[in-house]
């Protein structure tokens, strides 16, 4: 099953308008119902607040930091949020990616990292297939994951 | 599940005894006699093992008369489902969002 989000669409705009888009608060502020509190650099943080969700255990309070800044062609932050004030149980990564295509922009959003301890190794498990040969590879999967390979 | 850390569940996966039982769960719940009758090792031994994944909350335990079955426990694989529906949703929103916003900012596309 799938463990991240992956989206893509297309604008019929230059790559420097979506661009600005996603970096600009001003703009930000206008289509994305932020406050418009942002900055394009790597270490930024800010925090969002929807409504909470107990029922998957979320406050509503997504906290950001920007990881990745490629002026045109890529952002990156991290997206966190838990149960409650400094509890963290969703440790995830956003990318929007922007490539030039047919006079336009494609834009990429991948939403990675869903491993919450316990339903990451549920979902191995799941996915296993309950082949016996398959159980050799868990371990060194598990690895993987435990050591933060994504 | 906000409280079980993945040190237990790599613990609780690092034994074979312990993966053939969840392998064993995957197919059917079963009762803890019928789990301890499919290994050689001795009934408090693999008690041991059930406590270890119940701790780590990858099964249930329930009582059912005199027995005791253990179940996967489907709550992490369910929880992981609503956040992926939930944020594909959320960011579909965003895109269209923009989308819209681009359309209504600029009459005609850009060139």
């Amino acid at each position: 099953m799938e463990r991240n989000v992956r989206l893509k669409w297309f604008y019929p705009y230059p790559v420097e308008t979506i661009w600005d888009c996603l970096t600009e608060p001003e703009l930000l502020k206008q289509w994305s119902m932020r406050s418009g509190d942002f900055k394009a650099e790597v270490g930024f943080k800010w925090m969002e607040v929807q409504p909470a969700r107990p029922r998957m255990g979320w406050d509503g309070k997504m906290y950001f930091e920007v990881l990745e800044v490629i002026p045109l062609r890529k952002l990156a932050y991290s997206f966190k949020g838990g149960p409650s004030e400094g509890v963290i149980t969703l440790d995830t990564v956003v990318t929007w990616t922007l490539s030039p295509k047919d006079n336009g922009t494609e834009l990429h959003l991948a939403h990675t990292g869903f491993k919450g301890p316990k339903n990451i190794f549920t979902s191995f498990i799941m996915e296993m297939g309950w082949k016996n040969k398959i159980i050799k590879r868990l371990e060194k999967i598990v690895q993987q994951v435990v050591y933060g390979e994504r | 599940m906000a409280n079980v850390k993945t040190a237990d569940c790599f613990q609780a996966l690092s034994d074979p005894s312990r993966r053939e039982i969840l392998l064993m769960l995957s197919k059917e719940k079963q009762n803890i006699n019928a789990i301890a009758d499919s290994f050689d090792i001795s009934r408090p031994a693999v008690s041991k093992h059930i406590k270890v994944l119940y701790d780590a909350g990858f099964i249930t335990i329930t009582a059912q008369g005199r027995e005791r079955y253990c179940e996967l426990n489907q709550q992490g694989f369910d929880e992981l489902k609503e956040w992926i529906s939930f944020f594909e949703a959320y960011w579909t929103k965003r895109l269209k969002q923009l989308d819209t916003f681009l359309k209504t900012k600029h009459a005609k596309p850009k060139k």
